[in-house]
């Protein structure tokens, strides 16, 4: 649970922490920039970096 | 990208080893080379797809010089290779593509594969690309599908400009510009993110949870993915609706303009299109008044409706006299500490049994979380709100509604009209024909436009359904630490889909607008007239022409025309791609594209004398590069008008058939 605790959250609501929205961002048009240009990956291998990359910057400090 | 070399070995009728240089000083971009028909302007054109793509469009995919594959001998090999030295994003690569031809002992002639390699230049090295990457490198400097703006020839320039004229075909401008300046990239992302897809990023969290925590889970999960399965075959039949409706309208458009041609019913189509516009803007006005009614509705009603029911709750409520004791904001854990305090807020001391004690304990009855004398105050502090809401829904909802009905009688009068106008029309022998052809049509149109209402109806309906599961389920899962996790990925992974949504939208509607601008600022330039074009959201391009009382009507495109246009759009792109590298906004970076060159085969063969110098003068000042393969002809008056602008000339040398020899001039 590395980082959890930059999550803030209060009973039903989880509260979003902009900078690391914003990050994912781009990191993700840069990752689907790239992939349109070599086709390196599928869908579903697209799929599961993007799953990898957003739990990753969550869990970041 | 700029192009800097090309080297030829024995490919086609460029025997030997053949180079040439092309311009790229940033003024004088422009390589002519100049031949007269059939000495190899195609083939040098065709050398660059071979090369990057190992593919051409010669019906013979032999590309092997014809004299030496006539000499050579049982045993004996020959290569054939072309050489491209171009820099892309501030590197300089030099891609070879070669290729072996054997002739075996029996004869025959063996083809190799075609051998990609890329060298590159690194700190002043140089390495080579390693082999399973080298399809990579030549799709990131320039995908396949991408190349046919930047090399194109005549024939493709007739085929474009074909597209341009068909309504709803336009998916290749689509695609081109959304490429061209980065907006592929987002609709990608959103295609992965996608909430109503079960199998997207969003969606493929549902697996993610753990159903052991609590057996509702399962049946919110499942319930959810059969919603995103509906909703997902729903906006695959939209799709597939919204295209058939742009063909039926499309050939609508065709078969009016028959009809318009038709001296018989020349002026009966003139009085139906008038008629029909009146019919468009009539809809245009009804649409926004039911919307307007049905916002009214959703926003009003549910208070309209529950006033009575108010009411007599608000009249018990007032005969109850001992509800409202709560002290606003007062909680109970403020009283229970100050009792553990043994001090009040005044200074009272508190102690078990005394008076100041008895009635602090007395009013723990009063206030949250057991007292509901603050629930109540609120709830009558909402209802009155909500009576305020409901005031003048009555009169404003039957305004609107008498507006509506007024719309539907005058739709049904200008259909009606314009049905009346097609019968004289089929009374017409040569128009009968035409005219129930464009009814069936109409009829198609008129089918997906109620079966698309219906479905979107279907699918409001559903996302409903769809959000309150999601929602229970969020309750579910929050209580449980691991299935906590997966919710908050998820909830960010929305918020992220929600952002590039908003973004591509902007972006979408800024590229479209700049592209229009662009367009027509070229368009002018080449074809002058009083013309101007717009583009609309499905990239479909209007070309719109005054008239003598000044009204703009979507005309016809000659060829010249279309040409033109194809040509202004072309040069549009490069020209917002080039401004786009320039910009430093953060999202522009990320999305930003690099310049690219123009290849033109034979491109201005449809032009006349005054167009061919619109062209010359236009297109050097916007694109990075040109290079121009072009017959004699209309070379001369093409270079009288690139003068400044030409940095290398080359002529082709054609001995006969199978010989051709690039020669500078």
């Amino acid at each position: 649970m590395k980082g959890w605790k930059l999550v803030m959250e209060n009973e039903n609501n989880i509260q979003i922490d902009k900078t690391k929205v914003k990050r994912i961002i781009y990191k993700l048009i840069l990752m689907e920039k790239d992939n349109l240009k070599t086709k390196k990956y599928n869908e579903a291998e697209m799929i599961k970096r993007i799953k990898k990359a957003i739990e990753e910057e969550i869990e970041c400090y | 990208m700029l192009l800097k070399k090309m080297k030829l070995l024995n490919f086609r009728q460029f025997i030997g080893e053949q180079t040439v240089e092309f311009a790229t000083d940033e003024n004088k971009n422009v390589t002519v080379i100049m031949g007269e028909n059939g000495s190899g302007k195609t083939t040098l054109a065709q050398a660059f797809t071979w090369c990057l793509y190992g593919n051409t469009d010669f019906d013979d995919k032999l590309v092997l010089n014809r004299n030496l594959e006539r000499q050579l001998l049982p045993g004996n090999e020959c290569v054939v290779k072309v050489e491209i030295d171009l820099t892309h994003g501030k590197t300089d690569y030099t891609i070879i593509r070669e290729q072996v031809y054997r002739r075996e002992l029996t004869g025959k002639i063996k083809v190799e594969k075609p051998e990609l390699k890329i060298k590159y230049k690194k700190d002043g090295q140089q390495e080579f690309v390693r082999p399973y990457e080298v399809d990579f490198i030549v799709k990131q400097i320039l995908p396949m599908e991408l190349s046919r703006y930047f090399f194109f020839d005549g024939e493709r320039i007739g085929n474009m400009s074909k597209e341009i004229n068909k309504k709803g075909r336009s998916d290749e401008f689509a695609q081109a510009v959304r490429g061209l300046v980065g907006l592929n990239a987002l609709i990608k992302a959103l295609e992965h993110l996608k909430p109503t897809s079960r199998h997207s990023v969003i969606g493929s969290y549902n697996k993610d949870y753990d159903f052991n925590s609590d057996v509702r889970i399962t049946q919110y999960t499942k319930e959810i993915e059969d919603y995103q399965d509906k909703l997902e075959k729903i906006d695959q039949r939209l799709n597939e609706i919204e295209n058939e409706k742009q063909i039926a309208q499309s050939k609508c458009d065709e078969l009016n303009i028959k009809l318009s041609q038709l001296p018989d019913t020349e002026r009966l189509q003139k009085e139906k299109e008038k008629l029909q516009a009146k019919l468009e803007q009539t809809q245009n006005a009804y649409a926004s008044a039911v919307s307007s009614l049905l916002k009214q509705f959703n926003k009003s009603a549910a208070s309209y409706f529950s006033q009575s029911l108010i009411k007599n709750a608000l009249e018990s409520l007032s005969k109850s006299e001992k509800l409202d004791k709560g002290i606003p904001d007062i909680h109970a854990r403020t009283i229970e500490f100050l009792i553990n305090r043994k001090i009040c807020i005044c200074g009272t001391k508190i102690e078990v049994g005394n008076e100041a004690y008895n009635e602090l304990k007395k009013t723990l009855e009063y206030i949250p979380p057991q007292s509901i004398g603050n629930s109540i105050a609120q709830f009558v502090k909402e209802s009155e709100s909500r009576t305020r809401y409901a005031g003048d829904f009555f009169d404003t909802f039957i305004n609107q509604y008498a507006t509506i009905r007024d719309y539907e009688n005058n739709i049904l009068q200008f259909q009606s009209d314009i049905d009346v106008i097609e019968k004289q029309m089929e009374g017409n022998e040569r128009a009968a024909g035409v005219v129930q052809e464009l009814r069936r049509y109409k009829k198609v149109i008129s089918d997906r436009q109620h079966e698309r209402d219906e479905l979107n109806q279907k699918k409001g309906s559903i996302k409903t359904s769809l959000d309150r599961a999601i929602t229970e389920r969020k309750e579910l899962t929050l209580r449980d630490e691991r299935n906590k996790k997966i919710e908050v990925y998820r909830t960010y992974a929305l918020r992220v889909f929600e952002e590039l949504s908003l973004t591509y939208k902007q972006k979408e509607s800024e590229t479209r607008k700049n592209l229009e601008i662009n367009i027509n600022e070229i368009f002018k330039s080449i074809y002058n007239g009083g013309m101007s074009l717009t583009i609309d959201d499905r990239y479909n391009i209007q070309v719109f022409v005054k008239d003598e009382i000044g009204i703009s009507n979507d005309v016809e495109t000659s060829t010249a025309q279309s040409i033109s246009i194809i040509f202004a759009f072309i040069a549009g792109i490069i020209k917002m791609a080039r401004d786009n590298s320039k910009k430093t906004d953060d999202i522009e970076t990320v999305l930003d594209t690099e310049p690219y060159p123009l290849v033109m085969d034979a491109p201005l063969s449809a032009f006349d004398k005054r167009r061919i110098k619109a062209v010359c003068t236009v297109l050097p000042n916007i694109a990075e590069q040109i290079i121009i393969f072009i017959k004699d002809t209309d070379g001369e008056i093409a270079e009288e008008h690139l003068g400044s602008k030409i940095g290398k000339r080359y002529l082709f040398d054609k001995k006969n058939e199978f010989e051709t020899y690039l020669m500078p001039r």
